[in-house]
């Protein structure tokens, strides 16, 4: 058989189509991969070891409906959950000619940025076992990152696909709110949360978007501006201006730092300009995301009952209680205008502060995170770990916007270092064209290719 | 700089919310949740000090196109 490691979802479909290789050869290589190489890593909560069909096979975040197939969040509440449909994002991939090869791991509920909080127990970190993946999509970075999937679907509440893909050293696409339907996605926070691709490279993203993008009836915050040709035209586009914001480069790791110049080296020989931004700073953005988000995910998880589905509420770990028992704090009468109230209204202040930006300039390039991956413990220490961690993905996701994070190097322990670009609304293709001459003239340091490697 | 405003103490009490929120608490968990909670409030009450730019208003967001679909609507 062909040696596939590492090849991407679009050169497996060639090679097939080429009939080098075959659907079925495709499916069982990744299921010997995943048998040899899961029980160390742990990035998956049910794999579908069972195809009958010629389709190309991708792990899914374990948050999304899919029918027949347990889902469960990571949650021993929805422990024996089997949905009786699929969600859009399911549909849509099943219409494309893709089979799901697995649910993958991740925060029980979304609720993470380290798949700590997984019932299921912790994913551990590709690069080094004793390391988180991030979080909450860290079952699917981890698949990606160690070849146990060609590509997976992860979602973002507010750094769930950024963060894992960084720490992993995978692309983690966020589009914009409302790009792909949240239709059948366990929801986290309503207003946030949004599905998204991470990959091996560029093009693969860009093609998984298009499948999955586009208004959906049966979500209402779905837009209806249909998707551009994202794959098509990713060769295309033209030399932008990006925003350096200053806030963001404060107390960040060395390595990180390093190769953030590294890499604006780069887009400077590829002919894009740069210019110094100031946004408001990202302590605002963390409050108001902890406030929204614990407020939302209250509202969410209340229909939990175990009545009508599902284990009852005693099942929820100490994460989601405490994110409920907040939630339900900052609505709650005498607190209400002083936390949830003030904090929509600082949400569109970051939302004009954006607007501002982007007239001065066409992306943003930032951190993800201000460090690599953490040891598997360390969130212990802080009683919101995940928010604080996931500073500089707060306002993108809180202003609803667009954002692709990619790898950059590496640090002294031989971590994945990364950095991500923010668009304004609906600006996907002008973010992975830039991100394809950037993966054209470095191939992200062979980050990821090490990656695969690491796991023949 | 105008002088930051003065934000008053709260302290949660986890009973009370666990009964709101129809949530069971073990003792262990009642501790560890009202001292994680209120660390949590601590940090973002800074939101309370937060000075608005007066200019915002809504219809500067949507002369700034702030609506990804295009429409000058909310």
């Amino acid at each position: 058989m062909t040696d596939i490691l590492g090849l991407g979802l679009l050169e497996l479909k060639k090679l097939i189509e080429e009939k080098k290789i075959s659907y079925k050869e495709v499916f069982d290589y990744f299921i010997a991969r995943i048998k040899k190489h899961n029980p160390k890593l742990n990035a998956y909560i049910t794999v579908c070891d069972k195809q009958n069909e010629d389709k190309l096979p991708i792990a899914v975040k374990d948050n999304f409906c899919t029918k027949g197939i347990r889902t469960t969040a990571a949650s021993k509440v929805l422990d024996n959950f089997v949905p009786n449909y699929n969600a859009e994002v399911i549909d849509r991939l099943l219409a494309n000619n893709f089979s799901i090869l697995g649910k993958t791991n991740m925060d029980a509920w979304a609720h993470g940025s380290s798949t700590e909080t997984s019932d299921y127990g912790p994913t551990k970190n590709p690069w080094n076992l004793d390391h988180i993946p991030g979080g909450s999509s860290g079952g699917s970075g981890a698949v990606v990152s160690a070849y146990l999937a060609p590509a997976a679907i992860g979602s973002e509440t507010a750094g769930s696909i950024r963060q894992p893909a960084g720490w992993c050293g995978v692309i983690g696409f966020k589009p914009t709110y409302g790009r792909i339907s949240r239709f059948g996605l366990i929801a986290m926070a309503s207003s946030f949360d949004c599905p998204g691709p991470m990959t091996l490279n560029v093009q693969d993203a860009a093609y998984l978007l298009g499948v999955l993008s586009g208004q959906d009836k049966k979500d209402a915050t779905t837009v209806e501006k249909p998707p551009e040709l994202y794959f098509e035209k990713l060769a295309e586009g033209k030399k932008l201006v990006i925003g350096i914001p200053e806030e963001y480069f404060d107390n960040i790791q060395k390595e990180t730092a390093q190769n953030f110049e590294k890499s604006k080296q780069v887009f400077n020989k590829l002919g894009f300009k740069f210019k110094k931004i100031k946004l408001i700073s990202p302590e605002y953005a963390i409050s108001v995301y902890t406030i929204i988000q614990r407020a939302e995910v209250a509202s969410n998880l209340s229909r939990f009952d175990g009545i009508r589905f599902g284990n009852t509420r005693d099942r929820f770990g100490f994460e989601a209680k405490k994110r409920i028992m907040l939630g339900n704090f900052v609505l709650s009468a005498g607190y209400y205008s002083a936390f949830y109230q003030q904090a929509q209204k600082l949400r569109q202040e970051i939302k004009a502060d954006f607007a501002r930006v982007f007239s001065e300039v066409d992306l943003i390039l930032a951190p993800v995170v201000p460090s690599t991956a953490l040891k598997l413990g360390e969130f212990e220490k802080y009683p919101f770990f995940g928010e604080l961690i996931d500073k500089f993905n707060e306002p993108a996701a809180i202003a609803g916007l667009p954002a692709v994070s990619f790898p950059t190097g590496f640090d002294n322990k031989k971590l994945p270092t990364s950095l991500q670009l923010i668009g304004n609304y609906l600006d996907e293709l002008r973010l992975l064209q830039t991100l394809y001459k950037f993966q054209q003239e470095t191939n992200y340091f062979d980050v990821i290719k090490l990656g695969v490697e690491k796991w023949k | 700089m105008a002088d930051r405003k003065k934000v008053k103490k709260i302290i949660i009490d986890a009973n009370y919310l666990a009964q709101l929120s129809n949530l069971k608490l073990s003792a262990n968990e009642k501790s560890r949740l009202e001292q994680d909670l209120n660390n949590t409030l601590d940090f973002v009450k800074n939101i309370q000090q937060f000075e608005f730019n007066q200019t915002n208003t809504v219809d500067s967001l949507v002369q700034n196109k702030m609506f990804a679909d295009g429409k000058k609507t909310l």
